[in-house]
């Protein structure tokens, strides 16, 4: 199924043995790396600094705050999110698919259709299981 | 072809099978007809009926080689379901899922072994992998399956990232992730490549456990549940040398001049430390998991050689070490004592078992007509024909004997000591089981043939 | 097929009476001690029938059976015998018999699989006699052990654990070594001649460089000199020796030790003419520092088993001489030894083993003035202490005095030491003798003689042991053949080194398949006769 995705569209990237060809992506580094720290400095530089009692608790949306955060939470909370992550990102896999859609015509359709199939299974498999069952 | 996708629907099918069926003789009858059907399905391919004809673009290929490693790993996966199915009833409730991971494990398995593309290497890598760290931890009570679990999935996702970052030199250097194009890229062998082919040299030994790569095994089979740490130490080791031997046969075979020492010194390096430290073991599921570094230094010969003869060798190394190594860790997973006195008077109670137990560890020793003796043997033939570095041969045959020490300290516990072997509970199936296991290993020993001619015809 | 036979016969035997066993231990004896006999009478049957054929320059090899086994890996299922195999062949069984006979009640524990491994251990020990493929003989090599550590751990005195795994390790050690060297020939004749075999005929006619030859030869000789028990490989054996119960003793000290000097027979010295050449001197010192060491250590003893093994691996020493001296007179003497050692090695153990089984003691501090109530055991065990020190008119002599004469023609200086051992085995034999069954009584002791059947294996050993001292003619006339073509093999090598092509060619006519090798063999006979050299 992988090859579908990467089609012949994408043709093999010729010589990028020399060291010169990395430059942009040198480039794009030394940017990001530098823009963060770059950002970081700044706002520790302009911002106002009161340190007051109340400044320093916890925003909790003008509710104070009590307990500990480091207290369990019932797993279920988890499972949801891990299972939200899951979907979630599977779902980036149509991105591809969408801008190649044309290019690989009803094979691609096919293949498209399997894995969301196999999706399907997965998502009835854990309805079944009761993951995302609240009562009990 | 046919065993990728049956392996993988297959494993969908158990994971519903946990729901629907409510008897686990049910699910447990589901398991192994699944398995008979890709044992069939495999042996078919082989013989030229292809069920699904998917265009692969040369990114897989199942060749003769692929497919009858395939159907020995099958094989023996068949042998191991017979054996301890039952008993991973023990292990937790999730009993559907575990079947159903391994059939996972199977399909990462058939990936890796015929991968022709770095990208499928690693997505083989990760299947097989990550349904291990969930097996390994699926003692939820058990601390140290926990341990065991966690440990495992640090380690692993480490080396994986060791193997991204190889795979991405290799690429680097020759501009492709297909083994043909890398081998015919034009040039000298640049600093690049080398980099990438060690990395990759360093994450597969830790797959396979390689001394100095292997500190997670012993700790991981320790803790993991007996039956999965069966199926760890036996079909996915095998399934890890075959990978190993695959890149370094198609992609660097050109290179051996490079990494050949390399591969001499990991293979004394791992015999050294696996037979050493299992002889002070004195548990013998521990022991078991030193022997089980120590017989993946044999397999490193057939790297370090790099032959028709290693290649052969690997397969009747692997076959002959499942065989026995499974049907060693089933009775020990029937026991209620892993120690070493916990198997004394064995032999009184349990005869038949206790004949069994001391075939296949005979066979582990290396001792002739079994087939541990003729695998050692063409391991040790493959290496003499390098005509370089008898040190290293002299060395293996050194630790061999040393190995006898610690296999035979067994044998003594179960027939030479007076002891009370707590009285064990087999079914009929699992006495006759082993017993096909202890005649299968005979018969490997002594017609070699029978296994290595379906390779040739 | 005879060959295969007799070793089948011997492996169903065991398996037949491993199973009946638990039903009737007596039947079960019975087969076991049948299956041996069975293939006793066929082998002496084949003796008579070809015992004409033993000419000077008669073909050596009487039977050979060869099929495929793994072609790919150039190993086939080769047996074939000549004389030196039918001999040794003959001496197992023959001892085999005699060591299930004397055991026959004091194995009470485990029965079946006693038989199952004495029986398979006598297969091996055959096997190993007779097979031709060097492949084979490592596996008959090694089928030997695992019974024989059976015997050992299970069945052995109060040490036997740590002796059982010593021996194994010793041996598994030297015999690995020894499979490293046969596959690097394998190699290398493969290299030459593009056939790729373990043949022993194809093998025979390698040529190696001086080097490589010695370093390869010392493979095989780590292996045999281990199993030989010479110095300085000798420290399992006497725990070993001392460990086993009375059969396991002499199958080990009778029979295995022999598997040794034989693989020096068959292969040292015809694989590696030149190397054994070079390292003839060091062989030699080897067997004389054994004679003398063993017969001072053997002295040293209070423990009676202990000092019989130590007594073996004295006279093992000899073997030793006698085989690196390349004479004719002393591989003659050689063999001799292998059986009369193996026969009086015999008679000793079981004297032991008797003497333990009735009074639960192997030291002969507490032992003395036997003869008195056992006249009998006394009388047996005085013709066997005799033959030790090498009496004339018993076996032993008739051995040590061959392999001195032609050792004595190519070191005299190892030779006069070596003959010395001879003054020192009288010593230590007497000693035996002295303590056990004269001397004060140590302690009051309930003895009852020798049973008929005791007297009966007894018996068996006098008249072989007199036998092979007073006419040992047809054992010197059945191995003739096999030590002419040991000679000449010697012979042919200095050929070599000596004149020039012609020689060469034939023996590279001999590398290309084993009829030719044989061929060449006749070929030198006949010539050496019409020289008139020998």
């Amino acid at each position: 199924m992988i090859y579908l995705l990467q089609e012949e569209l994408s043709k093999k990237v010729m010589d990028v043995n020399d060291i010169a060809s990395y430059l942009p992506i040198g480039i794009q580094i030394v940017c990001a790396a530098g823009l963060v720290a770059f950002l970081m400095l700044v706002t520790h530089l302009l911002g106002p600094k009161r340190k007051t009692a109340d400044k320093l608790q916890s925003f909790t949306s003008g509710i104070e705050s009590h307990g500990d955060a480091r207290q369990p939470v019932a797993i279920k909370y988890f499972l949801v999110a891990i299972l939200f992550v899951l979907f979630d990102v599977e779902v980036i896999f149509f991105y591809p698919y969408a801008v190649n859609f044309k290019g690989l015509g009803w094979s691609g359709f096919w293949a498209v259709l399997l894995f969301v199939g196999f999706f399907l299974c997965g998502f009835i498999y854990i309805i079944k299981k009761g993951a995302l069952k609240w009562e009990e | 072809m046919n065993a990728l996708i049956i392996s993988a629907v297959w494993g969908v099918v158990m994971m519903f099978s946990g729901i629907l069926l409510k008897q686990r003789s049910g699910i447990r009858n589901l398991a192994v007809a699944g398995l008979v059907l890709l044992l069939v399905s495999n042996i078919l391919e082989m013989s030229g009926t292809v069920f699904f004809k998917v265009e692969l673009k040369g990114m897989i290929v199942f060749d003769r080689f692929a497919l009858f490693f395939d159907s020995i790993i099958f094989a023996s996966a068949l042998i191991y379901l017979f054996l301890s199915a039952r008993d991973m009833e023990k292990v937790g409730v999730n009993y559907a899922e575990y079947f159903a991971l391994i059939f996972f494990i199977l399909c990462g398995i058939t990936l890796v072994a015929s991968f022709k593309s770095l990208l499928i290497l690693f997505l083989g890598i990760e299947i097989v992998s990550i349904p291990l760290y969930i097996l390994t931890g699926s003692e939820k009570k058990n601390l140290k399956s926990n341990e065991a679990s966690l440990k495992y999935l640090l380690l692993g996702s480490f080396s994986t990232a060791i193997m991204l970052m190889g795979i991405a030199f290799v690429y680097g250097a020759t501009g492709s992730f297909m083994s043909a194009e890398i081998i015919a890229s034009p040039g000298t062998v640049s600093a690049l490549l080398i980099a990438g082919m060690t990395l990759l040299l360093f994450s597969m030994a830790f797959k396979a456990s390689v001394v100095p790569f292997h500190f997670w095994a012993p700790d991981v089979y320790d803790g993991a549940p007996t039956v999965f740490a069966s199926f760890m130490a036996t079909i996915v080791k095998a399934a890890s040398f075959i990978a190993f031997i695959r890149l370094f046969n198609d992609l660097f075979g050109d290179m051996k001049p490079e990494w050949q020492l390399w591969m001499a010194v990991l293979t004394a390096a791992t015999l050294f430390v696996g037979n050493i430290t299992a002889v002070f073991q004195q548990s013998v599921k521990r022991m078991l998991a030193y022997s089980s570094v120590a017989q993946a230094g044999f397999m490193m010969f057939s790297l370090y050689a790099m032959n028709t003869d290693a290649v052969e060798g690997l397969l009747l190394y692997v076959a002959a070490y499942s065989l026995a190594t499974i049907g060693i860790f089933a009775v020990l997973n029937k026991m209620s004592d892993y120690t070493f006195d916990g198997f004394n008077g064995f032999a009184k109670s349990q005869p038949v078992l206790a004949a069994s137990t001391t075939i296949c560890l005979l066979s582990l020793a290396g001792i002739p007509l079994t087939a541990g003796f003729l695998s050692k043997f063409y391991m040790l033939r493959a290496a003499i024909d390098t005509h370089k570095n008898l040190w290293l041969v002299i060395f293996a045959v050194v630790m061999a004997a040393v190995s006898v020490y610690y296999y035979f300290r067994l044998i003594q516990a179960m027939y030479f000591r007076e002891g009370n072997a707590h009285e064990i509970e087999v079914t009929p199936v699992f006495k006759w089981t082993m017993v096909v296991v202890a005649a299968l290993v005979i018969l490997l020993g002594i017609f070699p043939n029978l296994l290595l001619y379906w390779f040739y015809f | 097929m005879t060959l295969v036979y007799i070793i089948l016969i011997l492996m169903f035997g065991g398996l037949i009476s491993w199973i009946i066993a638990g039903k009737n231990s007596s039947l079960a004896k019975g087969i076991a001690l049948l299956a041996v006999l069975a293939d006793l009478v066929i082998i002496i049957g084949f003796w008579i029938s070809v015992y004409d054929k033993f000419d000077l320059g008669s073909q050596q090899w009487l039977i050979d059976y060869r099929v495929e086994w793994m072609p790919q890996l150039g190993i086939s299922f080769h047996l074939a015998m000549d004389g030196l195999s039918l001999l040794m062949t003959a001496l197992a069984l023959f001892l085999g018999a005699v060591s299930l006979i004397v055991s026959w009640n004091e194995i009470s524990k485990n029965l079946g699989f006693y038989l199952f491994n004495a029986l398979w251990l006598i297969a091996g020990i055959i096997g190993v006699f007779l097979s031709l493929d060097l492949i084979l003989f490592y596996f008959f090599w090694e089928v030997m052990l695992v019974p024989m550590y059976f015997i050992l751990a299970i069945w052995g005195h109060e040490n036997r654990r740590y002796a059982g795994m010593k021996f194994f390790l010793f041996t598994q050690l030297s015999g690995l070594l020894m499979l490293i060297a046969i596959i690097a020939l394998y190699f290398i004749h493969g290299k030459n001649s593009g056939q790729y075999t373990f043949d022993y005929f194809a093998l025979i006619g390698t040529s190696l460089s001086a080097k490589t030859g010695l370093w390869l030869m010392c493979g095989f000789m780590i292996a045999f000199l281990v199993k030989l028990g010479i110095v300085p490989f000798h420290s399992w054996l006497p725990d070993a020796y001392t460990q086993s119960p009375t059969g396991g003793s002499i199958l080990l000290a009778a029979l295995m030790s022999k598997t040794a000097a034989y693989g020096m027979l068959r292969f040292v010295v015809p694989l590696f003419p030149e190397a054994s050449k070079t390292f003839a001197p060091v062989a030699i010192t080897l067997g004389v520092v054994s004679i003398l060491y063993g017969a001072k250590l053997a002295y040293a003893q209070t423990d009676l088993k202990r000092m019989i093994a130590f007594s073996s691996m004295s006279h093992m020493g000899f073997i030793m001489v006698g085989i690196f001296s390349f004479q004719a007179l002393s591989y003659q003497g050689t063999i001799i030894e292998m059986i009369a050692h193996g026969i009086s090695i015999t008679a000793l153990f079981t004297v032991a083993g008797v003497i333990h089984a009735r009074i639960q003691t192997r030291d002969m501090d507490q032992m003395g003035r036997f003869w008195e109530q056992v006249p009998k055991m006394g009388a047996i065990t005085m013709i066997f202490v005799l033959a030790t020190l090498g009496l004339p008119g018993l076996g032993n002599f008739v051995a040590e005095f061959l392999i001195l004469t032609g050792a004595f023609k190519s070191n005299v200086t190892l030779t006069v030491l070596a003959a010395l051992g001879l003054i020192a085995s009288m010593i230590y034999a007497l000693v035996i003798l002295q303590k056990i069954f004269h001397g004060e009584r140590r302690k009051e002791w309930k003895l009852t003689d020798l049973t008929p059947r005791e007297v009966l294996a007894m018996g068996c050993l006098i008249v072989a042991i007199v036998w092979i001292g007073i006419y040992p003619q047809p054992v010197i006339k059945t191995a003739q053949p096999t030590v002419n073509s040991l000679e000449q093999n010697s012979n042919n090598t200095t050929f070599v080194n000596d004149t020039g092509p012609t020689n060469k060619m034939t023996l590279k006519n001999g590398d290309e398949n084993m009829t030719m090798t044989r061929e060449t063999s006749t070929f030198f006979l006949s010539l050496n006769k019409k020289g008139g050299g020998k």
